[in-house]
């Protein structure tokens, strides 16, 4: 017979490190982070408002971008996050990031492909790797670190390691986040 | 898919935020009561048949509802993290065989779905995971160890998604025990 065992739902169960992909100051007194999937038209919703935020609290908030790509429902996630990746190691994450969110409609190779030319990254070399899903590992890494956590749809954010369970409009983020700002500053 | 605002507008009213019956919790060290359901018009599962390795009981309402449809979507991706502790996964709804095939197919689910159709819910009902007078059965999930007792067993509200946390960690907390016994 097993003992029970209590079930701590809703907590970053991996800490936030230098590997993660990190937007804004790293002195910053919330860290903002969002699991989430590049084709789902849910976090193509939050995405602008993240941006909002970030403007509105540039030295409050930091921000980390994890995949949590749902392929059986959204087919190109994962080619969508390994792109993401290749231009990670070309230190355009940011940049392609934000591309992949503001064309979620364009993720069939022919503009994938003039997506990554529009970032500037060299497209046989990351075509080539998406192939390879040498980055597929690492996207993998972070599924199951938001499994762990208790990510149970896209996007979701925790804040400062808890699960943010309320909505994610501009003023519910900023309530949230300037909440957690006050007792942690 | 995370949709809190539309969940809450277009599910049926019906599944609401009355108490649950937490008795799903009392299975907890109990032997998992065993069953036979089609998982399609030619096909039966049979729980006893599955014992060696953890088994993953997912009650859920309702096939399409959005609730059931993005957890069922989750687990399904999570599947390669269920195979690692060598888990089976198997969801159990009232809903008939040719729904559930309409169901996986639409949403890419591989794993079964089992009919608790006829007796509507009576495998629903031996877990005390069935919800009257919704006649549906409850969100409810159980994890069996490898001798077909219940590991860990939690209930949810009908709108809430249960996310695979819970789960993972009773996996994780069965692998000590398996090596112990191995």
């Amino acid at each position: 017979m097993t003992t029970p065992f209590r079930v701590d739902t809703g907590r970053l169960a991996a800490p936030v490190t230098e590997i993660d992909h990190i937007r804004g100051p790293a002195t910053a007194p919330v860290t903002l982070v969002e699991y989430g999937d590049y084709q789902c038209p849910y976090c193509g919703m939050a995405h602008p408002v993240v941006q909002e935020l970030l403007r509105e609290r540039p030295n409050v908030v930091r921000f980390v971008y994890r995949h949590f790509p749902l392929t059986n429902v959204h087919p190109f996630a994962e080619v969508a996050a390994e792109t993401a990746e290749a231009a990670g190691v070309r230190e355009r994450f940011w940049q392609m990031h934000d591309w992949l969110f503001e064309h979620q409609d364009q993720f069939d190779p022919v503009h994938l492909a003039a997506g990554v030319e529009e970032v500037g990254l060299p497209v046989d070399e990351v075509v080539q790797e998406v192939n390879d899903h040498i980055y597929l590992d690492r996207i993998r890494r972070d599924f199951v670190s938001g499994a762990r956590s208790g990510v149970n749809g896209t996007p979701t954010f925790f804040i400062n390691g808890l699960r943010h369970d309320g909505g994610y409009s501009l003023p519910e983020l900023l309530t949230a986040v300037d909440q957690v700002a006050t007792v942690a500053g | 898919m995370n949709h809190p605002s539309q969940v809450t507008l277009t599910h049926p009213a019906r599944f609401d935020h009355r108490p649950m019956t937490n008795v799903a919790r009392s299975l907890r060290g109990q032997r998992a009561p065993d069953f036979s359901l089609p998982s399609a018009t030619d096909r039966q599962v049979t729980l006893s048949r599955l014992r060696g390795e953890p088994v993953i009981l997912v009650f859920y309402p309702a096939d399409w509802s959005p609730v059931c449809s993005d957890q069922m979507a989750l687990y399904q991706a999570v599947l390669p993290e269920f195979a690692r502790y060598g888990a089976t996964v198997l969801g159990i709804s009232v809903d008939g065989v040719w729904c559930h095939r309409a169901f996986a197919e639409d949403r890419g689910i591989s794993f079964p779905l089992l009919s608790d159709f006829e007796p509507k819910g009576e495998v629903a009902r031996a877990y005390q995971a069935y919800r009257l007078p919704d006649g549906v059965a409850e969100r409810a999930l159980f994890v069996l160890d490898r001798d077909g007792y219940v590991a860990w067993s939690q209930l949810y509200p009908p709108t809430v998604n249960p996310g695979v946390d819970g789960i993972l960690a009773a996996l994780h907390s069965l692998v000590p025990e398996t090596q112990v016994v191995t």
